[in-house]
């Protein structure tokens, strides 16, 4: 971490942050190889108060004081603590200390819900390969904002314990976790001397043949620890009186930094997984950071890159910034992402079974991950992102049974939502073209079967469903579709907690007629008002519990209700709704969904 | 066509001329009164999947029904209570009357008032096969004229647009450019010029009506249809919204969609064709 820090020339800016790290930066942060160093702009104004703020009270000159290991470790203990605990105002964790395979874990996680039992963080923290600068402060927003637990490695250091002793420590943990948890739910991130060690146990796995995990996470890090990159000469490194490469050469002992297992960057990195690369304009691992991501991309790897401007080495460590909060942001929604998790999502949509809907029943609601989907009527298997499931019957009258489902994108959700119809006589949800198509575009989805079921395509000319049911008729010619756009619309907005931007409705043949069919449903009096078809109207609904004033009270009723509740959810928009309850044109529908 | 010396397979009899001249007429009374389109000549008869044009849809197979005798079969069998017939026997004076009364109220879409839709901003596209052997196009047409009458030509140009698609089927396939986002847009990015889905998003949220599209033809029609991405990029056509016509800018017959631009005909299309 920051154990190093960089200034400007004119010594005007210094380091890091919080206050008891202050002493721990001054101390590691010697004026020395400053000379060669070119002159800095001060910061550009896009960098927020807070950073400039923390990064100008370590004016003075800083103490070049020589420091034994066993000093820095005591100055990073202290400021790293200090650092935790701001950081745990914000971010609700537990912490626990704990043996792994031998090896000893600080384990940090997620207070405010249930860890996600079925993917883990595997982390190496930052220090130099000599103190432990990280395991607190690169974790606790991260367990909090994914929800996931984080296992931190503390991997016996250097210089007593020269490479490969970490990689071994970091290894051994790893095939601890392997033994629970799949390693398609396993990601592995660190920050500066952690995000050199990543790569490390990356290529490392690939080497002894065990499977790779989903996702590496290099936080200004460095896979060539024979270069140097211009980054290394533009803002110098130091910490306690040794520059980068007697930092390398202590890790690294009498093993050379070209082998690949020291320094991937020169082996194979075609099955390293995907991977996220962040660093900042004046991090001294820019070039290295930005030249791994590259070189992955080149092998084809899916990189990406994440730089911020003007900020110091691995600053979301030690500086309490808007620009900290965006880098942890960004970290765990590549994380949630690449394990195909996001953050309560299974909870929210599993809470939507038992949403109250008019004459609706929901059968399931599901979060599944990202995979291969395949259905009857389809043309082959189709790859899907993750997603929300709900599937449901609306009865509007007996004998009515409409079978729907609504797929909702647990990420990057584009705000829309699109309905599929069906064609002939309809029998079937329309799954490709339609829900499969729409949560690929990162629409949600919806479709019905139109009120009947039947086997196989040889059947799609056979009325007899038909036969003695004139509700099924009904359904078929208008209600099926126009019913589940609006359970549709609710569902949506209580999963993602505001409504759809926009719906849009494609099909051919018969669905077209389904489409000329319900607009004037949607839009025509005597049925809910709720945006459809076109453009977003407001953002909530103007009466959350209009007075009865038709028989058609109670479903506008409800599902404005519901809405309401997805767009505020833990607002006073709720009590409203309980109050309102006792309103006749309520009452007979609970409370939708208990948050 | 009728043929002069004999039965040939290049000429028509009798019999056959009639029952052409009855299918491009369209159902009518027994006074000459149209109820329903016909099917136009659209030199895509036979189409390119097997079944898929009107060998499959209006000329029986060996030993089978043609799907509009299985659709019409089941309506009269199944839905209409009020009726007591079959397709061999339906009466277009007699039973159509009955047979519309009870259904058209559940069933029909032709209310061509979509003011309340215009007025909260919907857009709507249309879209029709010329060789569309299931619906006929010439329906499509006439709802696209009853909704300009509804809302006047003006308004309806900043809500409607509809696209008549030469050589396209029912859906999807034919030999015509047959693949441009008429089922859904694949994922992003997406491109407005060639694809409907991803045209009516731009129109709803930009503003930017689609008067053009580029579209491909594909040799796997439902692939095509899905993802008009997997049609092939050097057979495309100017696809105009309606009435106007893609027109070759200089001479040739088969030349990519830049060759093209679209005209607003002296006369209709659907009026060229004899209807």
């Amino acid at each position: 971490m920051c154990v190093q820090k960089q200034f400007d020339r004119n010594k005007k800016v210094r380091i890091a942050l919080l206050a008891s790290s202050l002493i721990l930066a001054k101390a590691l942060c010697p004026q020395t190889a400053l000379a060669q160093a070119p002159a800095l702009p001060p910061l550009p104004d896009s960098v927020s108060e807070q950073a400039r703020a923390q990064l100008s009270a370590l004016t003075g000159a800083p103490n070049g004081t020589r420091l034994t290991v066993v000093q820095m470790r005591a100055f990073a203990d202290q400021a790293q603590t200090a650092m935790a605990a701001e950081q745990r105002k914000k971010y609700a964790v537990t912490i626990t200390e704990e043996v792994m395979a031998g090896v000893p874990v600080r384990i940090v996680s997620p207070s405010e819900r249930a860890p996600d039992a079925k993917r883990v963080l595997l982390n190496l923290h930052g220090g130099g390969f000599q103190i432990d600068s990280g395991s607190l402060t690169e974790n606790v927003p991260i367990a909090a904002l994914t929800g996931l637990r984080v296992v931190a490695v503390r991997y016996r250091l250097a210089p007593e314990n020269p490479f490969p002793v970490a990689v071994n420590d970091a290894l051994a943990v790893y095939r601890a976790l392997l033994r629970t948890y799949r390693p398609e739910h396993i990601a592995v991130y660190g920050t500066s001397a952690g995000a050199i060690l990543g790569p490390e146990l990356i290529a490392r796995i690939i080497a002894d043949g065990l499977p790779v995990p989903a996702a590496l996470g290099v936080f200004s890090g460095d896979a060539d620890l024979a270069r140097r990159g211009d980054s290394a000469g533009l803002f110098p490194f130091s910490m306690g009186g040794q520059d980068l490469s007697d930092v390398y050469a202590a890790y690294a002992g009498k093993q050379g930094l070209t082998q690949p297992l020291i320094s991937p960057i020169y082996g194979d990195l075609k099955r390293f997984p995907p991977t996220l690369c962040i660093t900042s304009g004046r991090d001294f691992l820019l070039s290295a950071t930005t030249n791994l991501c590259r070189k992955l991309g080149v092998e084809a790897v899916q990189a990406q890159t994440i730089v911020f401007d003007a900020l110091p080495h691995a600053f979301w460590s030690y500086l309490a910034a808007p620009e900290s909060d965006e880098a942890f942001k960004s970290m765990a929604k590549f994380f949630a992402q690449r394990l195909q998790q996001d953050p309560g999502a299974s909870a929210r949509c599993a809470v939507l079974t038992r949403a109250m809907l008019p004459d609706t029943t929901i059968t399931s609601a599901r979060a599944v991950p990202a995979g291969p989907f395949i259905a009857p009527f389809m043309l082959g298997e189709a790859q899907v992102p993750a997603s929300c499931r709900v599937e449901g019957r609306i009865s509007p009258e007996p004998g009515s049974d409409i079978r729907f489902e609504v797929w909702m994108p647990l990420s990057d959700w584009n705000g829309r939502l699109y309905g599929a119809g069906n064609g002939g006589f309809a029998g079937a949800i329309s799954y490709s073209p339609g829900l499969v198509e729409a949560i690929q575009r990162g629409g949600a989805g919806v479709s019905t079967d139109a009120g009947h079921a039947i086997g196989s395509p040889a059947a799609a000319e056979d009325g007899s469903w038909a036969q003695g049911h004139p509700e099924r008729i009904k359904d078929y010619g208008y209600r099926a579709v126009h019913l589940s756009a609006l359970i549709a619309k609710a569902l949506v907005a209580a999963f993602y907690g505001e409504p759809a931007q926009r719906a849009y409705f494609a099909s051919c043949s018969n669905g077209g007629r389904q489409a000329l069919r319900a607009h004037r449903l949607t839009t025509g009096p005597g049925w809910p008002r709720i945006s459809s078809g076109t453009r977003r109207r407001s953002g909530r609904p103007e009466r959350p519990c209009p007075q009865p004033t038709s028989r058609r009270s109670k479903p506008r009723c409800s599902i404005h209700a519901l809405w309401a509740m997805g767009v505020r959810r833990h607002s006073s928009a709720i009590r409203g709704y309980a109050s309102s309850t006792r309103r006749p044109c309520c009452a007979n529908m609970g409370t939708p969904i208990p948050v | 066509m009728l043929c002069k010396h004999g039965d040939t397979d290049s000429c028509l009899t009798a019999v056959q001329v009639t029952a052409l001249q009855k299918i491009y007429a369209g159902p009518r009374t027994s006074t000459g009164q149209g109820i329903y389109p016909g099917f136009p000549a659209s030199g895509a008869e036979a189409g390119t999947v097997p079944g898929m044009g009107w060998d499959g849809w209006i000329f029986a197979p060996a030993g089978g029904a043609a799907n509009q005798t299985k659709y019409a079969a089941a309506l009269l069998a199944h839905f209409a209570t009020q009726l007591h017939t079959d397709v061999e026997h339906f009466d277009f004076d007699r039973d159509y009357p009955v047979f519309k009364s009870e259904l058209a109220p559940v069933l029909d879409a032709v209310d061509a008032d979509l003011s309340r839709f215009a007025a909260r901003g919907g857009k709507l596209i249309l879209w029709h096969g010329w060789a569309d052997p299931a619906l006929p196009p010439q329906h499509t047409i006439d709802y696209f004229d009853a909704v300009r009458a509804a809302l006047g030509t003006e308004n309806a140009a900043r809500m409607l647009r509809l696209f008549m698609v030469p050589g396209v089927q029912h859906c999807f396939g034919g030999p015509g450019a047959n693949s441009f986002g008429q089922f859904t847009a694949p994922p992003p990015p997406a491109d407005p010029h060639a694809d409907l889905s991803a045209a009516l998003e731009r129109w709803v949220e930009e503003g930017v009506p689609p008067d053009e599209l580029v579209a491909r033809h594909a040799t796997s029609p439902l692939l095509g249809a899905l993802d008009w991405r997997q049609a092939d990029p050097h057979q495309t056509r100017l696809l105009c919204a309606y009435p106007k016509n893609a027109v070759l800018k200089g001479k040739g017959s088969s030349a990519p969609a830049s060759s093209y631009r679209c005209v607003t005909p002296a006369r209709p299309f659907a009026e060229r064709i004899g209807r």
